[in-house]
């Protein structure tokens, strides 16, 4: 019979104590410390506590799972639960609400040795994330096409539009949206050959989260008007990224799919 | 038990069912305390577009608040359309009641401002903790019942309950560990905690004959144990057994809390015990994971509703260490 250690010994009031043992013992595997403070009885406190650690690892791991389908079919189960169990002892989770659980995992994939050979992981994992994001949005009325027909013809080119809450572009030097879709039926996907880039439009309508391939113009496009650029502005750089560059199709396609949320006229 | 993960974004190319415009929760056709004496169920996302669809005759809904934290989206829409004819119970997963450090005070401003949308009719936690060092670890862990852990217990509830507004219930919980150093049983602590902080109980008689057989305490004497009169609400749900070798070799078992399964038998019979004791009571049948079809979920809630009604024609005696009521026959209850 080994000695109980009492907690709190070590200064600390006795249940902080506890629960930060208790803590590393279920996110690394050192149980020591934590397994010392339990009854056995008929069942072994190692055995007690590795049900509480199993937990926790198979449900984060599950989470992280139900957020990056793709990324899961990409690498296969096995390899997926090995990452995920490295993820969640570097990122454990800091609020109680999973759905926003697992957003960094794009940079976790992106310094993982054992994904390296896997280079559009990181994207994939960029694009999984924002669809997650994009379902958990706030709310918005989105810009009717008939505010902006109402803006003087002289005030146009100044306007400026904000993105929508649940607006996520993602652009990637690989094929990641062709990799995704590819991967959207249930028969296995095929997706040899292909090469980047790949700009994805990512927007909730109604109840449901659209992914949509974009040009590099709307893309650009998009973008500028995000970070505040004015209708011209944005137009500019989207023709300098794209020289095909249809304003008047972008325009459209951004309005037809509700992607602004506010339209800011020039001051007068 | 883990926290059951339901964080899945739907394919765009599902039906949509759930359209806006989003129902002000001021309309809902129900107020605030009008959680029925019936069986409920646990709705769970799968669930949730065929309950709008086909409006199940069942008495109530409960949901995990935690999955519907989220700033907006069709998720908070639907549960709006639920919560218009349906009455709802808001069952916490992650608030960690029993951690030492506090509780976060974004997640209780989150907490309220969703309690604020959709009203409830009950709002409960557990008798656990989650959270420790600022991390949140997905599982209801047990504390040790000792005069500090309920002094923490007590002085969390309050602050819960000074944000909220209102009255919680705190249910107790399932566990595999007891520790060395505890210095009361765990109806005394529940029964305390209760006491000391004027919250409710949610007694989760799944809970009682899980952690009765894995610490080998009897069911029957907790429950007499309790302040009865303090139960609003009660749950049942379904177990495993886990099977260990002990040092000699020798199989020993575990009840595991999964929720994934119907409930045993053993728990319908301590659960018309408990009727017997406390008379009719708003109960959840609850069902988290290996989420069954919904007519299965409500086969189960109509078996709590039927022990439920026969409770009904028999007076009841919510007086604590009064066993000779009559018990009904469940076994023809069941058929």
């Amino acid at each position: 019979m080994t000695e109980k250690a009492a907690p709190g010994t070590r200064g600390t009031p006795p249940l902080a104590d506890l629960q930060a043992r208790f803590k590393r013992g279920l996110l690394t595997g050192d149980i020591v410390d934590a397994t010392a403070l339990i009854l056995g009885g008929a069942v072994e406190p190692n055995d007690r506590f590795e049900i509480y650690r199993n937990n926790t690892r198979a449900s984060l791991a599950q989470a992280l799972a139900t957020t990056y389908p793709v990324i899961q079919r990409l690498v296969g189960e096995e390899f997926f639960r090995f990452a995920a169990r490295q993820y969640i002892q570097i990122h454990p989770p800091m609020v109680p609400q999973l759905l926003a659980y697992g957003g960094e995992m794009s940079t976790f994939l992106a310094h993982f040795p054992p994904a390296q050979s896997v280079p559009y992981l990181p994207d994939m994992a960029r694009l999984e994330w924002a669809r997650t994001q994009s379902y958990f949005a706030p709310d918005a009325e989105p810009v009717a096409a008939g505010r902006l027909a109402a803006v003087p013809a002289q005030d146009l080119s100044a306007v400026q539009f904000g993105l929508g809450p649940s607006v996520r572009l993602v652009g990637s030097a690989h094929p990641v949206f062709r990799i995704w879709n590819a991967h959207q039926g249930s028969e296995a996907p095929s997706f040899k050959g292909l090469s980047g880039p790949d700009y994805t439009l990512i927007f909730r309508t109604g109840s449901h989260v659209r992914v949509e391939a974009i040009g590099l113009g709307l893309f650009a496009f998009l973008t500028a008007l995000d970070q505040g650029l004015t209708l011209a502005e944005a137009a500019q750089t989207a023709v300098e990224a794209d020289t095909g560059f249809d304003l008047q199709g972008g325009l459209t396609t951004a309005l037809a799919r509700g992607l602004f949320a506010t339209l800011t006229p020039p001051a007068p | 038990m883990p926290v059951p993960i339901d964080s899945a974004v739907p394919a765009a190319t599902e039906r949509a069912v759930i359209e806006p415009p989003p129902y002000p929760a001021s309309h809902a056709r129900f107020g605030r305390h009008a959680i029925p004496a019936r069986a409920g169920i646990g709705l769970r996302q799968p669930h949730i577009d065929q309950v709008l669809l086909e409006a199940p005759d069942v008495g109530w809904l409960e949901i995990h608040s935690e999955n519907y934290l989220a700033p907006g989206g069709p998720r908070l829409r639907a549960l709006e359309l639920v919560r218009r004819d349906y009455p709802l119970s808001c069952h916490g997963v992650g608030l960690s009641l029993g951690s030492a450090e506090g509780l976060d005070r974004d997640h209780l401003a989150r907490l309220k401002a969703l309690f604020d949308r959709i009203e409830p009719g009950l709002i409960s936690e557990h008798v656990s903790w989650s959270v420790a060092e600022g991390v949140y670890l997905n599982d209801l862990l047990p504390l040790p019942y000792t005069e500090e852990a309920l002094a923490i217990l007590c002085r969390n509830i309050d602050h819960a309950q000074s944000v909220f507004g209102r009255q919680m219930l705190i249910e107790n919980p399932s566990s595999y560990v007891a520790f060395a150093h505890s210095e009361m049983p765990e109806w005394e602590f529940m029964a305390e905690a209760a006491r000391r902080t004027g919250c409710a109980l949610l007694l989760d008689v799944n809970n009682i004959h899980v952690s009765a057989h894995n610490h080998a305490f009897d069911a029957d004497a907790y429950v007499a144990a309790l302040p009865l009169d303090r139960v609003e609400e009660v749950h049942v749900a379904g177990h495993f057994v886990r099977t260990f070798l002990d040092v000699r070799g020798e199989a020993r078992t575990i009840l595991i809390d999964d929720h994934g399964a119907q409930v045993d038998q053993a728990v319908w019979d301590l659960f018309t015990r408990v009727l017997a004791r406390l008379g009719p009571v708003p109960t959840l049948m609850e069902w988290d994971t290996n989420v069954p079809d919904l007519p299965v979920l409500l086969a189960e809630a109509a078996i709590a509703d039927r022990l439920l009604a026969r409770q009904a024609a028999v007076p009841a005696r919510p007086v604590p260490g009064v066993p000779d009521v009559p018990v009904p026959d469940v076994q023809e209850v069941m058929r």
